[in-house]
């Protein structure tokens, strides 16, 4: 390759580290706190507060219009004028120059319209910054904390499924069993380095690093939620979505509650009907009544799949009820051919369908779900794979494990360490030690790019894990140098020398890191999480150093030492240079 | 003239050092085991609020009073055979500790007040409450607004009892923090929980210590993970040692293996022999060591490849000899450039860092030792058990070189 092709591909690298880094420095630098706090609630959270924003600014703007129609457009409410835009140019009507409050409004079908396009505008803010939360350089528990979370066995639901209550040496294997599956469910999150024990004779102590997300506990945990049958009310059911299906701002509080009409009876309960949207956050579908009775229990599920009908390929929930289940299902189902039923886990109904005759022990849910939406029922159906079923009893944030200053101190003694590096080899190499010192920034920069990218988790013996894999890094400059110095003392010529130099180097720089990568890469695939985070760590670090090392370097060397010139650079302050 | 440095010299010397340092190790570790800290055994953990006491309750009379928390105010019932009686302290009503104390104090409990200004609507529902009122005082304490307490005080309250773990739980605030000390063999819970509680209470005042929950935790690490770590050592060891027989020779591989093996266990040994504590940030720093030292080691071996092909007149040993000296700046300088990176974290440092650092520096050391004495030796031993085969290796030789 040459010079210029080779400067091109450096350059190249560069940028890309640039684009790989961009989402951690702006999560960290250009993300404020406040949106920050919103993206760690949970999706619910979010669509509560989006939604109490949206209520709020209707009300705003209905005011505002009755005091005066043309003022115009507040500051804060200017994002709305590209919903109008686009409310507009879908109607074929032209945009005016100068929006004020009335035109802005009349852009909007309805009053639910105009609702909607507010909260998207909010749920999307904090959905975009709660999936950037997920794609930055995370630090681990020791240097930032993160969430702990306790959880509980549940011994009335296993004595009810099993029939009596484990105690002793038995609940402590069950226990153990859990701690076994939780790990690795964790551990497929990526290199999170929970922190998982048990706690007592029955609790678990889970502590993962991050802001406190419940939904990242479910998703964990899976599923806990309670799960019951009900059977719908449809009459109240069709008036209750007329009257709130076309105007949401009245349905819900600015704490996004559902405000329950007085017509409901005491016996009956108003939900929503969710379902998941392309963000993965719940979307209303519709709102049903159902009866407050449970008709069926969820413990009597016995197996759950997801299949899909020969017919029409749809996606179809299969489940499989006990015998006790069975009887009770086939008796609700006879006297019920015709009415609704819900499904309904904690608190939100997930599907609806119809008792087309009656059903015993067998059960197929169909719907209008995607594959994923019926995927997740299933997993939410099958109440859990875990020995003994968890109950969360605490879930709360905790500190970094190492104290504030404790890091600071440490992260000081890193830079410390790593300066000391560098004038240690301008010291020693003269000018040749300025190229290895850029060879090493420059390795620093690709180890944190990467890292950034594949979402690693930062923990202090990782930062040491990478301070160590530089002083490696320089190692590999060293090797060369000192060969280099060989070379010249056996009377080559400057360029000779550079050449042979990174030549001879080449082999015994492979060898000594590819052993090096080996041990990383199993212990990457076999280790428990503390294990693989470093391992991966000193695994990108070495690829990264090959690189700067045998590539970047020489390279700075061909810029320096010309085949033609006798000049060389040198390789210490004494006027021997190479 | 001063004679060359001989490293295959000194290789009886530098086997039996390393032979008396492992089995000194090895003695410790049948005598007194690892002191393994909580990341891998079980120890035990509270989690304690430090608020000032706002007024503390004793009741000498005939009902059965409890105190409780519900919807975050204090709660008197009363009981007796007429029936019961609930009174809600709500902060609203009674928003400082002294306001609540005086209106408890109506109803025949004797209240000490000790601080009457502190916010009600900070109570801190903490062990004991709910409780029953009786003639050992009830303490009612509640957190202050201001952040009066650190974590770092807290880990210095807690210095004399060693290897404990202090993280803090909900806002600083709060002062709240979630504890975590190593048991003792035969220590029951309550002894652990006296002696933190002790420490704690020297520091913060007994009556400011509310113990939310304490438990006895599990170790972090399971015996599964562990061994699973292991058997990732075991395997990787294997396949680089059939890396180094493909690029190099049986008797390299063997040789660098066993020089690597030394570094662990000399490792070990020191960890051992100094009782330092072994916790998670210990895998880290052994596993680094195996990938380092075997670093130096290679650059080594290949510098005696190369020499074998060159120098054919001298003898193995000598060409051992020479390859060790020529790499020698180069070994002394990588490993104190290494070095350079990590002595100012085991100088500096504290906790879990510190002995992360100063495992790594001994290791270091150990890696840098055994790659100049230790792996050349067994590669001359290993070379007279496995002699070169003279013809193969010219013919190695004419395709390797590039």
């Amino acid at each position: 390759m040459s010079k210029v092709g080779r400067s091109l591909f450096v350059v190249l690298v560069i940028v890309v580290g640039a684009l790989l880094l961009y989402p951690t420095i702006r999560w960290y630098c250009f993300v404020s706190q406040s949106i920050k706090d919103l993206a760690a609630g949970s999706n619910e959270n979010i669509r509560d507060w989006a939604r109490g924003q949206a209520s709020r600014e209707t009300l705003v703007l209905r005011e505002m219009l009755q005091t005066d129609r043309n003022q115009s457009v507040p500051e804060d409410l200017r994002y709305l004028t590209g919903f109008a835009e686009d409310a507009r140019k879908d109607k074929g009507m032209d945009s005016p120059e100068s929006w004020d409050v009335y035109s802005l409004l009349s852009s909007f079908a309805s009053e639910d319209e105009l609702f909607m396009a507010i909260e998207s505008y909010y749920r999307d803010e904090i959905m975009d910054a709660k999936r950037l939360s997920g794609n930055v350089l995370q630090l681990g528990l020791d240097l930032r904390g993160g969430m702990s979370v306790v959880l509980e066995a549940d011994l009335d639901s296993f004595e009810s499924q099993h029939g009596y209550r484990p105690s002793g040496d038995e609940l402590s294997s069950l226990i153990a069993d859990d701690i076994e599956i939780l790990t690795s469910r964790i551990d497929q999150f990526g290199v999170t380095e929970p922190d998982i024990r048990q706690q007592g004779a029955d609790q678990i102590l889970i502590e993962v690093p991050g802001e406190v997300d419940p939904e990242r506990v479910d998703s964990f945990l899976m599923s806990r939620g309670s799960l019951a049958f009900h059977l719908v009310d449809s009459e109240l059911t069709a008036r209750v979505n007329r009257d709130y299906m076309g105007n949401r701002a009245a349905a819900f509080r600015p704490d996004g509650s559902i405000i329950v009409p007085d017509y409901i009876p005491a016996d009956r309960e108003l939900l929503g009907y969710y379902t998941e949207d392309e963000y993965g956050i719940d979307v209303l579908r519709e709102f049903v009544v159902i009866d407050s009775e449970v008709a069926l229990d969820g413990t009597h599920l016995e197996s759950v799949r997801m299949e899909r009908n020969p017919q029409n390929n749809q996606p179809v929930v299969n489940f499989r009820l006990d015998s006790e289940g069975g009887e009770l299902f086939h008796a609700l189902t006879s006297r019920h051919v015709g009415e609704q039923l819900s499904v309904v886990m904690d608190g939100k109904v997930k599907s609806v369908a119809v008792i087309n005759s009656a059903i015993s022990q067998d059960v197929q849910l169909t719907g209008s779900f995607t594959e994923e939406e019926a995927r997740s029922l299933a997993v939410a159906l099958r109440t859990s794979s875990l020995p003994i079923d968890l109950s969360v009893v605490s879930q709360q944030g905790v500190g970094a494990s190492l104290g504030t200053d404790a890091v600071s101190i440490a992260l000081k003694a890193i830079l410390f360490g790593l300066l000391l590096i560098v004038c240690f080899m301008i010291i020693y190499y003269g000018p040749a030690g300025f190229i290895a010192d850029f060879a090493l920034l420059m390795n620093f920069y690709m180890m944190i790019a990467v890292l950034s990218a594949l979402h690693f988790t930062l923990t202090l013996s990782s930062v040491a894990g990478l301070v160590l894999t530089l002083g490696m890094a320089i190692d590999a400059n060293v090797i060369i140098y000192e060969r280099m110095k060989e070379e010249l003392r056996a009377g080559k010529s400057p360029y000779d020398t550079v050449r042979l130099g990174f030549g001879r180097a080449f082999w015994t720089i492979m060898d000594s890191n590819v052993t090096t990568i080996i041990a990383a890469v199993v212990l990457s695939v076999l280790g428990s999480s503390t294990v693989k985070g470093f391992a991966n760590t000193l695994a990108v670090g070495i690829v990264c150093s090959l690189f700067t090392s045998l590539f970047v370097s020489h390279l700075l060397f061909d810029f320096f030492v010309k085949e033609e010139s006798f000049k060389g650079v040198s390789l210490s302050w004494r006027r021997s240079g190479v | 003239m001063k004679k060359p440095f001989d490293s295959l010299r000194y290789r009886y010397i530098a086997i039996i050092a390393s032979s008396v340092f492992i089995a000194a190790g090895a003695v410790m570790f049948f005598a007194k085991g690892f002191a393994t800290g909580i990341d891998f055994g079980s120890g035990y953990s509270e989690e304690v609020r430090i608020a000032p006491l706002g007024f503390s309750c004793t009741y000498a009379g005939d009902k059965t009073m409890t105190l409780s928390v519900e919807d975050g105010a204090l709660t008197l019932t009363m009981r007796d055979e007429t029936g019961v009686e609930e009174v809600m302290f709500n902060p609203a009503d009674y928003p400082l500790s002294g306001d609540v104390a005086e209106a408890i104090g109506m109803y025949g409990v004797n209240v000490s007040v000790k601080d009457p200004l502190l916010p009600s609507a900070n109570l801190i529902a903490g062990f004991g409450l709910p409780g029953r009122l009786s003639s050992s005082p009830l303490r009612i304490n509640f957190a202050t607004d201001t952040v009066d307490i650190t974590i770092e005080d807290v880990r210095n309250a807690l210095l004399s009892i060693g290897g404990a773990s202090v993280q803090t739980v909900g806002k600083s605030s709060d002062a709240g923090f979630q504890i975590r000390v190593n048991a003792e063999d035969g220590e029951t819970q309550a002894d652990v929980e006296a002696r933190v509680n002790g420490a704690l209470g020297d520091a913060f005042g007994a009556e400011n210590i509310v113990v939310m929950r304490s438990d006895f935790v599990g170790p972090k690490f399971s015996a599964s993970l562990f061994r699973s770590s292991v058997i990732g050592v075991l395997l990787a060891l294997a396949l680089i040692l059939i890396y180094v027989a493909f690029r190099f020779r049986f008797a390299y591989a063997v040789s660098s293996i066993l020089a690597l093996v030394h570094d662990v266990l000399a490792m070990l040994s020191f960890i051992l022999i100094f009782r330092l504590e072994v916790s998670s940030t210990t895998i880290a720093a052994v596993l680094t060591i195996i990938g380092y030292s075997l670093n130096n080691t290679i650059v080594i071996f290949d510098r005696v490849r190369e020499n074998i092909r060159t120098e054919k007149t001298l003898s193995v040993e000598d060409i051992i000899s020479m390859s060790v000296r020529q790499s020698m700046t180069r070994t002394v300088i990588t490993s104190l450039t290494t070095l350079f990176a990590i002595v100012p974290l085991a100088f500096l440092g504290s906790g879990d860092i510190q002995l992360f650092a100063i495992n790594l520096t001994w290791g270091l050391i150990a890696g840098a030792y055994s790659s100049v004495f230790l792996a050349p030796a067994f590669l001359s031993f290993f070379h007279r058990l496995m002699p070169i085969n003279v013809e193969k290796e010219k013919k190695e030789e004419e395709y390797s070189l590039v």
